[in-house]
């Protein structure tokens, strides 16, 4: 006959007997003051898979799982991505996702039935176009609000504390007038970006910082102008020649001038895209680099990136061949390869064992931000 | 059993090395023991409020009620888990065990796909003619009107046709009206210019015909005119501009439910795909028009190949190029054209 126990856990043995404590190593045996290496333990087959039954399941819901297929997308990479040995994990449900999502589908229903409703004055297209344009920084903000308070690393969440102007000014207009300038002030741009996005994220109560140098910036800018220039007179040339030779090559080719004008524009807009794709990743890779490398947490926690913009520009490029050539059929592959390689580039140093923070009790808000964001294709690449 | 894992305490990023304790020797079923290494209390009851999905490669989240957070690395929970899970959360999910397929299942998924996406393509015309079948009357003419007014605002001017011309011309509209089963909507006749699109006549929503001048000059020849003023009107008695716009809405939602979960790069990839697919459309309801026009010329009395004319001065503007149909062209070619008239 047992004896009654004092309490629930008198009767249970404990299973783990005392020991010091070791100096400096935290429980994975991580070496303070020294970088480490952010892990992805995500594959390309299991994405595939996550993929393919994402695709399956819209169609066959006619599209009302598509919040639930955001979230299992986007769980996938968060919980799969480990930070000293810890999963982040993105709590937000398809029920959270969905309510945003009905009201962008109603929203694109009243878009495509505007035409046919007399307002008593033209252009109503054009009117409900600038107001989606205005809403976007709207849109922008409260997604970046939404998903902040959804991702969370060892029950600690991160907070995003931008404004409409805030995003408005640096995440719009700032680009905008460093394309309108010839690109001239696109450096300084995309480091109010960078600063702007590090800035106004908390983990759990503690703010980022970031320090760059403008400088750096631009010279970023003038690397990537430069690769840009040089790829473009090598494409440049071999066109010319056949150009320049045009009628002989066109007996060659036993074709006649309009469908090989035809091919050669297309070809054209091909090497275009190609150009612009690796432009764009050369630079962002630059600059990502120059905000993680400035990027601080509570002081004395440091972060690296060591992306070659080369290396991401030839991963870019290769995903979007691939990608054309099997209709799709290998984005999940793509996608994992290009995340795998920013992930694993980057880099924390603590100083302890991270169990400073502690989580602020801040509302994530609706989704609906996160929703047009969505729609609209606008989001922010770190 | 011992269930190795790692805990948070709630709210915080502390991470320390645990233990839940189910079935263990003299402990009570249905008790739930968490036992934490180096923080006290070691050994506490607790009880489970929440789970995490299940998802591959992926850490288990089990929330404890008050307590935080323990962490289990393992592709599935264990069996001796199940009873303590609270209502609703189980211990795998339909789309969880999907997501497991072997490569067999995959194929099979994939083979579903592609054949839900044949039958969305081959449904597509049928879906947005039903759809335009319910546009009212009334918003189609407001979608004309607004059309029309764009095109003036932008690229039509006035025309400068004489009226002796417009005469002649309305009354070979009247004619080709005239045709027309008598419960038929009257199609109006526009004239206007535009030097920028060369000669040409279209057809607005809300049963509107476009003849340009530079089209009256072209052609010179009042059959040719004819011929194309019938291809015009066969255009709105089949709703072609309603039926293309209501295909190509379904086109866009369809590859926005789709593609739009994931990469936007994907999207514009689809969507331009969809413009070949919308310019099989329109090929399409260009060679019935041309078939109408032929119907209505015999009718009226005229010579049905008179659009043949107006071909061969095309071709003879055009060169060769415009007589072989491509994937890119929303008409089909001069010699396709010219086919239907023999």
């Amino acid at each position: 006959m047992a004896e009654t126990p004092k309490s629930p856990t008198d009767a249970v043995e404990n299973p783990f007997p005392s020991k010091a404590r070791a100096a400096d190593l935290d429980e994975n045996g991580y070496l303070f003051h020294r970088f480490e290496p952010l892990e992805f333990t995500g594959t390309a087959w299991n994405y595939f898979k996550i993929y393919f039954i994402n695709i399956f399941l819209t169609l066959l819901t006619l599209g009302l799982y598509v919040p639930w297929a955001r979230v299992r997308r986007r769980r996938y990479f968060y919980s799969n991505t480990r930070i000293l040995g810890d999963g982040i994990d993105y709590l937000a449900t398809g029920f959270d996702l969905l309510k945003g999502w009905l009201l962008v589908l109603a929203g694109l229903a009243c878009f495509y039935a505007l035409p046919f409703f007399d307002f008593g004055f033209a252009y109503a297209e054009a009117i409900f176009l600038v107001a989606v344009l205005f809403a976007y920084p709207w849109a922008m903000n409260k997604s970046l609000q939404f998903n902040a308070r959804n991702i969370v690393w060892r029950d600690v969440r991160f907070t995003w504390h931008g404004s409409y102007w805030g995003v408005a000014a640096n995440l719009f207009i700032a680009p905008l007038v460093g394309l309108l300038t010839l690109g001239l002030l696109l450096p300084l741009a995309s480091r109010m970006m960078r600063h702007y996005i590090a800035k106004n994220y908390s983990f759990g109560s503690k703010r980022f910082e970031v320090t760059t140098n403008l400088w750096d910036f631009y010279k970023a800018g003038l690397k990537t102008v430069m690769l840009c220039l040089g790829i473009a007179f090598m494409i440049i040339m071999p066109l010319d020649l056949i150009y320049v030779n045009a009628n002989s090559t066109l007996e060659q080719l036993d074709m006649n001038s309009h469908q090989f004008w035809i091919i050669t524009i297309f070809v054209l807009q091909l090497l275009i895209v190609g150009l612009f794709l690796v432009t764009t990743s050369f630079y962002r890779a630059q600059t990502r680099n120059l905000m993680t490398n400035g990027l601080r947490l509570d002081n004395n926690i440091r972060f690296r990136s060591e992306l070659s913009g080369l290396r991401l520009a030839w991963i870019v490029l290769q995903n979007a061949v691939l990608i054309v050539f099997s209709f799709s059929l290998l984005l999940p592959w793509a996608h994992v390869r290009y995340y795998r390689y920013l992930t694993e580039n980057t880099y924390i140093r603590p100083y302890n064992d991270m169990t400073q923070f502690v989580d602020d009790e801040i509302n994530a808000g609706h989704s609906i931000g996160d929703a047009v964001s969505e729609a609209a294709g606008l989001e922010i690449a770190l | 059993m011992k269930i190795t894992g790692t805990f948070t305490p709630q709210k915080t990023s502390e991470r320390y090395t645990a233990m839940l304790l189910v079935d263990e020797p003299n402990q009570p079923s249905g008790q739930l023991l968490l036992a934490i290494d180096r923080l006290e209390p070691v050994l506490a009851p607790v009880t489970i409020t929440h789970v995490s999905a299940m998802m591959a490669g992926a850490d288990w989240r089990i929330t404890l009620a008050g307590r935080g957070v323990f962490t289990l690395s393992a592709p599935d929970l264990p069996e001796s888990l199940t009873p303590l899970l609270p209502k609703g959360a189980r211990r795998s999910s339909f789309v969880g065990l999907a997501e497991r397929l072997r490569w067999r299942g995959m194929i099979v998924i994939c083979m579903l796909i592609v054949a839900s996406l044949i039958g969305i393509r081959a449904g597509l015309p049928a879906a947005g003619d039903y759809i335009a079948r319910f546009i009212p009357i009334h918003w189609a003419k407001t979608a004309g009107d607004t059309t029309l007014s764009q095109l003036d605002q932008l690229f039509l001017s006035p025309s400068k046709l004489s009226l002796a011309d417009r005469g002649r011309i309305d009354q070979i509209f009247a004619s080709i009206n005239a045709t027309l089963p008598p419960d038929a909507i009257q199609p109006k006749l526009l004239y206007r210019s535009a030097p920028s699109f060369g000669p040409n006549a279209f057809a607005l929503p809300g049963n509107i015909v476009i003849l340009l001048d530079e089209m009256v000059e072209f052609a010179n020849d009042d059959d040719v005119i004819a011929g194309v003023l019938a291809h015009e009107i066969g255009h709105v008695t089949n709703r072609h501009a309603m039926r293309m716009v209501a295909r190509s809405a379904v086109i866009a939602v369809s590859v926005g439910l789709v593609f739009g979960i994931d990469d936007s790069f994907v999207e514009e990839m689809a969507t331009l795909g969809t413009n070949l697919i919308l310019s099989s459309h329109s090929r399409k309801f260009e060679r019935e028009a041309d078939k109408v026009s032929i119907q209505i010329l015999q009718q009226l009395g005229r010579d049905p190949t008179s659009l043949l004319k107006l071909f061969d001065k095309f071709a003879a503007e055009c060169g060769d190029g415009c007589n072989k149909t491509s994937f890119f062209d929303s008409h089909p070619g001069l010699d396709e054209r010219r086919a239907l008239f023999e």
